[in-house]
């Protein structure tokens, strides 16, 4: 077994994984495009009628708007909420920092269908369920974690110096954390943002549990499968993967702008 | 005095989405209307609890081990390649990581469904004359969960990998160790940190599964989640699916403590044994 053998074997197995991982999707678009109204392959005409039926008829379209407003407001929410708890965690020193962060983070270990049947219950005792206020806060809690880790990851490779410099040269907290801190911090709270996004824009247990008859995409599309298979779902699924993709890119393009900026501070310094 | 005013958003957030549905749930699973030990005693009687309990852990086990065994040779091409390149392959395993698990189900009932792309190609090839039943079996939910965590389990490894010192490695190599053996005693050793943690990882997200066991798995292969759900939507009885969601979060907690324990925290970040 020669290491170029090796190496060879492990590109093969390479491919073939990701083979698995994406052919699945790719096969999403021939048949969003489909014409008929069984989801055959391969296609036997082609159109764009599933997507116009996404984008016109009204409970397809009222479903993608509805989740893109919930998912901007979970997002904001996130940002603000997620990066002053990172600040207090990181920065401030308080007390039972480390205790606070492992409640922050719960969210991503604790099965969702948990935390999804402890809100059901006790909202509908409090009669908070259908409402969309309970919706966009119930996905804040799965979406705030993201950002707290990114935030907190890129607070503590910061020098701290430069934030005391600042503060040595006259500004206040507020001056030198608008000056110094929120700049260097942009990329990972924009990276952040984009999985805060997502992670609403993508939930369907706690919609699930906690919506009642407001309808989110996923929830419209989860509605649907279990009816029937109207191939409108195909043109869905295919919107959502696409803008992922560019949530991606937006999100990668941060994380890298940062590293870049670290390097050539690291290089500067 | 900051502090605790930068932090009192999460924590009221907090304290009323999180911390007290949780109350909220032990509460009820100890109060069913068969008095306080109801819960509990629904889970020791339920002989479809019992199935569904062994089943899921059976579940998590074996995708958790494909997801490590498929992942391992791949995770060890990404952390060979040059920085440079490292990006675009880790790109190719990051774009599915992102996309919804809701969709990702649903393209895998479009390949294994009667008129889908397996069976399609199956007849082309002469293979079968008529439609072969994927949907709905063992195998559909495997590959389903398969396709969702492996990246997970990739990208966990190839960041203790690429963390690693390559030159211990080349150290064995040039002391005359074939390359089999540079790897099982040198390579491997070093990595089973990653390997410990991706599995950890694994086994926990596979045992909440929902929505791939549901679309794909059909009645007949629920897990735990799919009980908890029909237990509330359908049965609407609240103190069993509460005992549930207790006995779920208890063996979460138990598979983290475990591996925590198998790993110390020194070895956790790749030092040496």
């Amino acid at each position: 077994m020669s290491p170029r053998i090796v190496r060879i074997a492990l590109g093969l197995w390479f491919c073939a994984v990701v083979f698995f991982l994406l052919f699945p999707l790719a096969f999403l678009i021939p048949l969003s495009f489909n014409a008929s109204e069984i989801l055959s392959f391969p296609p036997t005409a082609w159109s764009l009628r599933w997507y116009r039926v996404l984008f016109t008829d009204a409970s397809w379209s009222n479903a993608l708007w509805l989740s893109v407003k919930i998912g901007v407001l979970v997002t904001i929410l996130s940002v603000a909420i997620g990066t002053a708890s990172a600040l207090a965690i990181v920065r401030h020193r308080l007390p039972g920092a480390g205790l606070l962060y492992g409640l922050a983070i719960a969210p991503l270990i604790v099965p969702g269908i948990v935390i999804a049947l402890g809100m059901f219950m006790l909202f509908a005792r409090l009669k908070w369920l259908e409402s969309l206020t309970t919706l966009v806060l119930a996905h804040t809690v799965v979406a705030v974690p993201y950002v707290i880790v990114v935030v907190s990851a890129a607070l503590r490779n910061l020098d701290e110096t430069i934030e005391r410099a600042a503060r040595v040269l006259g500004a206040g907290p507020w001056r030198s954390f608008m000056l110094v801190t929120l700049p260097a911090l942009r990329p990972a709270i924009l990276a952040g943002a984009m999985f805060a996004f997502f992670a609403s824009f993508d939930d369907l247990i706690i919609t699930l549990f906690v919506s009642g008859a407001i309808e989110t995409l996923p929830l419209r599309i989860w509605n649907d499968l279990n009816l029937r298979l109207d191939p409108t779902v195909a043109a869905a699924a295919c919107v959502m993967v696409a803008m992922s993709m560019i949530g991606l890119g937006i999100a990668e393009f941060a994380r890298s702008a940062g590293l870049r900026r670290l390097r050539t501070e690291q290089a500067d310094g | 005095m900051v502090a605790p005013l930068l932090a009192a958003p999460l924590l009221l957030l907090f304290a009323i989405f999180f911390v007290v549905p949780f109350v909220e749930i032990m509460r009820i699973s100890f109060s069913g209307k068969g008095g306080a030990w109801a819960g509990a005693t629904w889970l020791m009687s339920s002989p479809v609890f019992a199935l569904v309990f062994l089943n899921t852990l059976k579940l998590a086990l074996s995708v958790t081990l494909i997801c490590l065994i498929l992942g391992y040779p791949a995770a060890c091409f990404i952390a060979g390649q040059p920085d440079s390149r490292r990006g675009v392959y880790l790109a190719l395993v990051l774009l599915p990581f992102w996309t919804s698990v809701l969709v990702r189900t649903y393209t895998w009932s479009l390949v294994l469904g009667r008129e889908g792309l397996l069976n399609a190609s199956l007849i082309w090839l002469g293979i079968t004359n008529e439609p072969q039943r994927f949907m709905f079996t063992p195998l559909a939910v495997h590959l389903g969960m398969v396709q969702i965590l492996l990246p997970v389990a990739i990208l966990t490894l190839v960041g203790v990998m690429t963390e690693l010192d390559a030159g211990l490695v080349r150290a064995a190599r040039v002391l005359g160790a074939s390359p089999w053996r540079a790897f099982w005693h040198v390579y491997l050793p070093m990595t089973k940190p990653g390997i410990v943690a991706a599995a950890m990882l694994l086994f926990i997200l596979s045992l909440g599964f929902y929505i791939t066991p549901a679309l794909l798995g059909g009645p007949r292969h629920r897990t735990i989640a799919n009980l908890i759900d029909l237990q509330v939507h359908q049965m609407n009885d609240w103190t069993a699916a509460s005992a549930m969601a207790l006995v779920l979060l208890a063996t979460t907690i138990a598979a983290v403590a475990l591996l925590r324990w198998l790993v110390p925290e020194r070895n956790l970040y790749g030092g040496a044994r």
